[in-house]
């Protein structure tokens, strides 16, 4: 009995002696900000993979070769570049590869700056809409969007683009 | 001399008769949304009939639908809205006016039909006015191609379902699948390929050839890519591939899989592009 007493005690002490160092530390902690999306977003942005998507043979769950082509076994988009510059400001140079987006410079917007769903490039009369597939990369400098294309209101193919911010 | 001019009487009226017959109207425009649908797929038909003059300015216009080679649309337990009575509309098929002259209806075949999808690989349709008028008061038959709910597999294909004119395609020759013995023991296939095309009013324009029939064996951008299993392919970006000029509508991308001579060749792959709206 007297023994358990001493080692409650001696316990106390530790747990006591622990506490009372760290709470400098807890002191010293403070939490940061996260990184604007848009900061995260915007940049050098060279293309890494380019997937063109058949929605209709995907919504019927036919086979994946049906499904989706990787295009960038077919041409060579290594030179494909979007900038998005902090003034707002955009440029796409395609390099050797076909322009398939359709725009070379312009302005850029996000239509919600904390939760971008979409970026959208303007250049005279047109709007390219990106949708913003996940956030997931954003952190390590991979952005991935979605250009979409619609046929009387519905999802008929999209290409699925990967960025690697430099 | 009476028999003479009964004669003459009849022959004219035989004559008359072609003199004031009008045709089935073959200008009417058609689209479905979704432009590529199944069997199981809500569609719905757009006729524009502005330019049929026995269908333009009606107050209300009727279908006339069919599965070619089997069977008529089936309302409950009347069947009368196809092949039983021409004469009689049924208006369970009557369209509705979405302004002027263009006249939806939506339906789901194997609904309309009572039929399996299997069943169903071609819809037949006549817009028309109620009754018999006469050749002006319908167009002439009109098909639509119902997509099966299965991919199968075809000798020749194209990648996307549906596609703009700004956007790669991708041409496929299944090798395994063709009768064309020469083109079945390629080990190297080329492509001809070439653009259709009218200019913004809608004029026709001189085919866009990619190169010209005798130089595609000597270009290298128009070798197929050779995917396994007789499968061959050829991917383009029609603002590149072809000499479009400003512009230009294509109303059609042609693909025809070929030897470098040019010497064998499968049938003609056409691939008809939707315009963006």
């Amino acid at each position: 009995m007297k023994i358990d007493i001493k080692y409650k005690w001696l316990l106390s002490l530790v747990l006591v002696g622990i506490l009372a160092s760290c709470s400098d530390d807890i002191e010293d902690l403070t939490l940061e900000s996260p990184p604007e999306k848009a900061s995260l977003i915007s940049g050098t942005l060279t293309l890494s993979s380019i997937v063109q998507n058949d929605e209709n043979a995907v919504s019927k769950g036919f086979p994946s070769f049906v499904q989706s082509i990787d295009l960038a076994s077919r041409f060579d988009f290594s030179d494909f570049a979007l900038e998005l510059n902090e003034d707002g400001s955009f440029t796409l140079s395609s390099g050797g590869a076909p322009n398939f987006i359709g725009v070379e410079s312009g302005t850029w917007s996000l239509d919600d700056p904390e939760f971008p769903e979409t970026v959208t490039l303007n250049s005279g009369s047109n709007s390219i809409p990106l949708r913003v597939k996940t956030y997931n990369g954003l952190l390590e400098g991979e952005i991935n969007l979605s250009f979409d294309r619609e046929f009387d209101g519905k999802l008929v193919s999209s290409y699925q683009l990967t960025f690697e911010k430099q | 001399m009476k028999k003479i001019l009964s004669v003459l009487l009849l022959t004219a009226c035989f004559f008359a008769q072609d003199l004031f017959a009008q045709d089935k109207c073959n200008s009417a425009v058609i689209t479905t949304s979704p432009v590529v649908f199944t069997a199981e797929d809500e569609v719905t038909i757009r006729a524009d009939v502005s330019s049929c003059p026995g269908l333009s300015g009606q107050s209300q216009l009727w279908l006339w639908m069919f599965v070619p080679d089997c069977c008529a649309p089936v309302f409950g337990n009347d069947a009368s809205g196809g092949a039983s009575d021409f004469c009689n509309s049924n208006d369970m098929l009557a369209m509705t006016n979405v302004e002027g002259d263009i006249w939806e209806y939506t339906f789901t075949p194997v609904t309309l039909f009572d039929r399996s999808p299997s069943e169903i690989t071609q819809i037949g349709f006549i817009p028309k006015v109620n009754g018999c008028p006469g050749d002006p008061g319908q167009t002439e038959d009109l098909f639509l191609t119902v997509a099966p709910s299965i991919f199968i597999p075809t000798e020749l294909r194209s990648f996307p379902a549906t596609v703009f004119q700004n956007d790669f395609i991708t041409a496929y020759f299944d090798q395994t699948l063709t009768e064309n013995t020469a083109m079945s023991e390629l080990s190297e296939i080329f492509v001809y390929t070439w653009a259709t095309r009218t200019d913004a009013e809608g004029n026709s324009k001189p085919d866009a050839e990619a190169v010209p029939w005798p130089e595609v064996g000597n270009t290298p951008s128009l070798q197929t890519l050779d995917e396994g299993n007789g499968i061959f392919s050829l991917t383009v970006f029609p603002q590149d591939r072809y000499p479009l000029d400003e512009g230009d509508i294509v109303t059609g991308f042609n693909f025809i899989f070929r030897n470098a001579e040019g010497t064998a060749q499968a049938e003609t792959l056409t691939v008809v592009p939707v315009t963006s709206n």
